[in-house]
């Protein structure tokens, strides 16, 4: 056992070779000295006395030699150290090119993918939003645990934003926004900008300031002071050049005008869709800012944004809210349990929904570069087993061990430099890639930069990985025998018994952990499977959307006392879909409210008839269903099946019975074992008691995402539509051939119609349905290429462990084959024990998935964390990677020529 | 005076053990010392004297530290440590045994 003083000294010794020099020479100069001064003493000159002391003394050289050969410094003309070992390093790098690249790859892969997703992780999960205090920012939503509608996050009402307003207990600003379409520009070329309506605090309370001009101030939500807008920096650079004067300038949105009085700061667009709750229509990135007073009265999309004052936690300002929906319901009580709310911090909403799936990805990526550099480390081994003999050469040639070890050493961590550097690169590019190419829905996409702190973290790793193993070897090749391994090299490149053991050992944990990467794509694959494969209730292909905006001051949004749509819009809503219906190629047109898949959801209060299962309205509960409004031909246009009853038409007119659809869903529900043909329900509670008949029973479809379970439904012809907020409509087109080859007919049909109305988020229904399962597919596409890359490096190493395996038995097999074994034998003996350490590490890594796997749980649909597929189907795929790895070393064993074996002995 | 002889293989470093087990010295002093208590019989080498006690160093028999000499000078003073001790108690009995034997062979007329 060395003591600690010794590996102190060698520790020394390798970082300061020179400094323990001088200690020498400092040694023996003060030896040299006394004996000088004991020669002055007896009576010599001062120049004798130190000759005949350097005489006594000997040649210095040869001393300083022997010290170093205790010490084991290189001598003199190939100490000159670091820069000959480094080029000594390099040259044996390129010379075992193979080799270098191999690892080298393995390593950059790691660190790549690490480096990508710990920066997608920092920048969404992270990195502080980019408001000021962000922390003290909540959303405020409408909260009805009551009713099953799949979110919980729901309209606020504008009364709440007063209250709010006047109140300022724990809020210190309040803040109320909608969504809203506008069409930018006069006549000519109308373009949709996605805007919001927003309460006058609006910025002060997310916590930014425009980059330029000013914030609105509260008497810009009067009417005739409120033509003013915001707009985002995106805006401003593409659609006004950035220029700096365009404070002041007037625009033109939906046919008003608008005075420009700000320029949003860079890379601000909230709300965007993909962080705001997916009933809630928000645009992809936000555009305009346009100030509003809160409405308070009418059906809202109201969504509350507040800031609590300093200090004031999480449970004290839902505390406050409650306090709220207590008066109100006091206040209000036909309303009573309408009125609770929930607050949510703004990055737990901005981030929910995708945190458990980065992490999961961030974990899969650390995973594979643990296999990497247990790859990396098998390579090395492999290489110093295959080296043997030249170390024992270099070392008879009087380059002492710790030389040896200082050289294997920097190999080691060059590879890893290397691997840095490319690896880091990699990543940075992957990151380029995901911020162009990366899911829609990821929230904060644009905040994803690369992040130093994992690379560095990964680059370390790496270096503790490669001096470790780089270390084993060294340890290994300093107590070479240097006869033994003369004598042996070249033919036993024979590894000692502990070092083929470790191999094995690494090879069987590379295996388990990449089987663990592949059991988890697999089960994403399958859920995907599920979530694509599933019955949508519509059909995707040949389908097409889009959306067209009906300016309120050429199209009014209510006309009392009926409440229904205005005849002009009626109008513009009846002649679109006969000049689209008209185009050929086209087989079905309709507009629908919303469409599924769109992003918006529209529901209502209703009040069943007598017939209705009584539990639904017991304790005075109010069932709530999805409402969508319709053209005759929605469910040909969509695909979805009628399953019993009848269509809408022509005749269903404001005058006529008031007809609905409802999905069967909503038929079992209402009306369990009984034909709902005829059936009637109102709308809202009390007030409007207009009876609606049902005439018709659709299939279920899913509406938001691929994961949901089925929800009941109702559909009303547009004609009879008690709310009209519909100045926005979304059209579906079914077409016979590939329907965006009919966009540009679709765009002079509605042209012909009124030519100031845009067509906007032109879709095809796939790319809908490719978009709710964008998050899903990017998840499964991570996992799967670690997967893939896990596998492979596991290949690699297995069949590194087998080859070498094979090689140093080559004299066994050759004797077995002098006794009589036949070639099948040796190969099965092979194969055996290729496929004994396959298991072994497939054994672990089922076991390590199976615990892992929870951490998938919420990302999969209908696939259990232990789906017996999935095993079955990553026990295949190993069983023939083995075999594939497997087969070459095998086929070898059997070729050797039992002459060539025995003479090798 | 008889010239002086050379020492066996493997006996300096007994004897280094010896010396220091008197007290810690720096390298000069020990051969010194070997010398005057050998009444100058025995010489040692001093291109074998410092390998040795760098030897013992690293097998953990004595320890050295850099200190300033009773002269002012910055010198490495060697200390004899436990496992020295045993050591020297060990190769002594060796010695004396080899010594008595070879004595005992030379004694044969």
């Amino acid at each position: 056992m060395p003591t600690i003083r010794e590996v102190l000294r060698n520790v020394r010794l390798l970082l300061a070779p020179r400094a323990v020099d001088e200690d020498l020479n400092d040694e023996l100069r003060a030896h040299i000295e006394m004996q000088t001064e004991l020669n002055v003493a007896r009576g010599m000159t001062a120049a004798d006395a130190r000759a005949k002391a350097e005489r006594d003394f000997g040649p210095i050289a040869s001393v300083k030699e022997a010290l170093h050969n205790v010490h084991s410094i290189p001598s003199a003309p190939i100490r000159d150290s670091l820069g000959g070992d480094l080029h000594f390093a390099l040259r044996s790098l390129a010379r075992h090119r193979a080799f270098s690249a191999v690892t080298i790859l393995v390593l950059t892969l790691g660190i790549a993918a690490t480096t990508l997703m710990f920066s997608v992780v920092s920048g969404i999960l992270l990195r502080p939003l980019p408001f000021a205090h962000p922390e003290q920012v909540v959303l405020i939503w409408g909260s009805y645990p009551q009713l099953s509608l799949g979110f919980s996050e729901q309209p606020i009402d504008g009364l709440l934003v007063n209250t709010l307003r006047e109140r300022r207990r724990v809020f210190s600003s309040i803040s109320a926004f909608e969504p809203r379409l506008y069409n930018l520009g006069n006549t000519t070329s109308p373009e949709r900008l996605n805007g919001v309506k927003v309460t006058s605090e609006f910025f002060s309370t997310i916590g930014v300031r425009p980059a330029l001009g000013r914030a609105f101030v509260a008497a810009e939500e009067t009417p005739g002071r409120d033509h003013v807008v915001v707009v985002s920096w995106a805006l401003w650079k593409q659609r006004f050049g950035g220029d700096p004067h365009v404070i002041g300038t007037t625009i033109t949105l939906n046919a008003e005008p608008y005075t420009i009085i700000g320029v949003g700061p860079e890379g601000f667009a909230f709300p965007r869709g993909a962080e705001m709750p997916g009933d809630f229509q928000m645009p992809e990135a936000t555009q305009l800012w346009i100030p509003m007073k809160p409405p308070v009265s009418g059906p809202s999309e109201l969504a509350g944004i507040g800031r609590v004052r300093p200090g004031v936690t999480l449970a004290q300002a839902q505390a406050d809210l409650d306090h709220i929906s207590r008066i109100q319901d006091d206040l209000y009580p036909q309303g009573r349990g309408w009125w609770n709310t929930r607050a949510i911090p703004l990055r737990t909403q901005v981030v929910g929904d995708v945190k458990p799936m980065l992490f999961s990805l961030f974990g899969a990526a650390a995973v594979l570069l643990m296999i990497a550099c247990v790859n990396a480390a098998q390579l090395l081994l492999a290489r110093l087993q295959s080296r043997r003999h030249e170390l024992a050469i270099r070392a008879a040639l009087g380059a002492s061990t710790s030389r040896i070890a200082r050289v294997l050493l920097l190999e080691a961590m060059l590879i890893t430099g290397i691997a840095g550097v490319l690896g880091t690169a990699a990543g940075v590019f992957g990151i380029s890639l995901l911020r162009t190419l990366g899911p829609s829905r990821l929230p904060r996409l644009a905040d994803i930069t690369f992040d130093w702190r994992v690379t560095i973290v990964a680059i370390v790793v790496t270096l503790i990985a490669g001096v470790l193993f780089g270390l084993a070897p060294a340890m290994r090749a300093s107590r070479i025998h240097l006869a033994d391994a003369l004598r042996q090299g070249g033919r036993k490149t024979g590894g000692d018994a502990l070092s083929v053991k470790l191999r094995r050992a690494l090879v069987a944990a590379e295996v388990a952990l990449s089987v663990m990467l592949a059991i988890g794509s697999g089960l994403l694959v399958r859920s995907l499977t599920h979530e694509l494969g599933g019955d949508l209730g519509f059909s995707a292909p040949h389908g097409l959307t889009f959306e067209v905006t009906l300016p309120p001051l050429h199209y009014p949004e209510k006309q009392l006392p009926t409440s229904m749509l205005h005849p002009k819009s009626v109008a513009f809503i009846g002649d679109a879909l006969a000049r689209i219906g008209a185009i050929p190629g086209v087989k079905a047109v309709a507009i629908g409210k919303p469409l599924p898949m769109s992003g918006a959801q529209e529901s209502t209060v209703f009040t069943p008839d007598a017939d209705a299962d009584p539990r639904l309205t017991a304790n005075n509960a109010k069932p709530i269903v999805e409402y969508t409004v319709a053209s005759p031909g929605l469910f040909a246009a969509l695909g979805t099946p009628l399953i019993e009853g009848r269509d809408f038409t022509a005749a269903d007119q404001e005058q006529s019975q008031p007809v609905m659809v409802v999905n069967r869903s909503m038929a079992h529900w209402l009306w369990p074992g009984k034909d709902p043909i005829g059936k009637r329900i109102h709308l809202g509670t009390q007030k409007m008691v207009t009876w609606i008949t049902v005439v018709g029973v659709a299939a279920d479809m899913k509406r938001y995402s691929l994961t949901e379970g089925p929800r009941p439904e109702m559909f009303v012809p547009y004609t009879q539509d008690p709310y009209p907020t519909f100045s926005t409509m979304q059209f579906v087109v079914r077409s016979s051939g590939d329907p965006t080859r009919l966009v540009a007919a679709i765009r002079r049909a509605v042209a012909s119609v009124d030519p100031d109305i845009p067509l906007a988020r032109i879709r095809t229904i796939d790319e809908l349905v490719s978009d709710a399962s964008a998050n899903a597919r990017f998840a499964t596409l991570v996992m799967s290429s670690f997967g893939v890359m896990a596998l492979a490096l596991a290949m690699i190493g297995l069949y590194g462990v087998i080859a070498f395996m094979v090689h140093q038995r080559r004299q066994e097999f050759g004797l077995r084959t002098a006794l009589g074994a036949t070639r099948e034998q040796l190969i099965r003996m092979v194969l055996v024990d290729g496929f004994m350490l396959a298991c072994v590490g497939m054994v672990a890594g089922v076991v390590l998935a199976l615990i892992a796997g929870r951490l998938l749980r919420s990302m999969l649909y209908q696939v259990s964390v232990a789906d017996p597929l999935t095993l079955v189907a990553v026990v295949l795929l190993l069983l023939g990677t083995t075999a594939l790895a497997c087969v070459l070393p095998a086929v070898r064993a059997s070729g050797v020529d039992p002459r060539a074996a025995l003479d090798a002995g | 005076m008889e010239s002086p002889t050379e020492l066996l293989q493997g006996t300096l470093d007994l004897l280094i053990l010896k010396i220091l087990s008197l007290g810690p010295r720096h390298g000069w002093d020990i051969s010194q010392r070997i010398n005057e208590i050998s009444e100058q019989l025995l010489t040692v080498n001093q291109g074998s004297l410092y390998p040795a006690l760098h030897r013992l160093e690293g097998r953990g028999l004595v320890d050295a530290e850099w200190t300033m000499s009773s002269t002012a000078r910055r010198v490495r003073l060697y200390k004899i440590t436990a496992r020295g001790r045993q050591c020297l108690t060990k190769e002594t009995q060796v010695w004396r045994s080899y010594s008595r034997a070879v004595d005992l062979i030379l004694q044969i007329r």
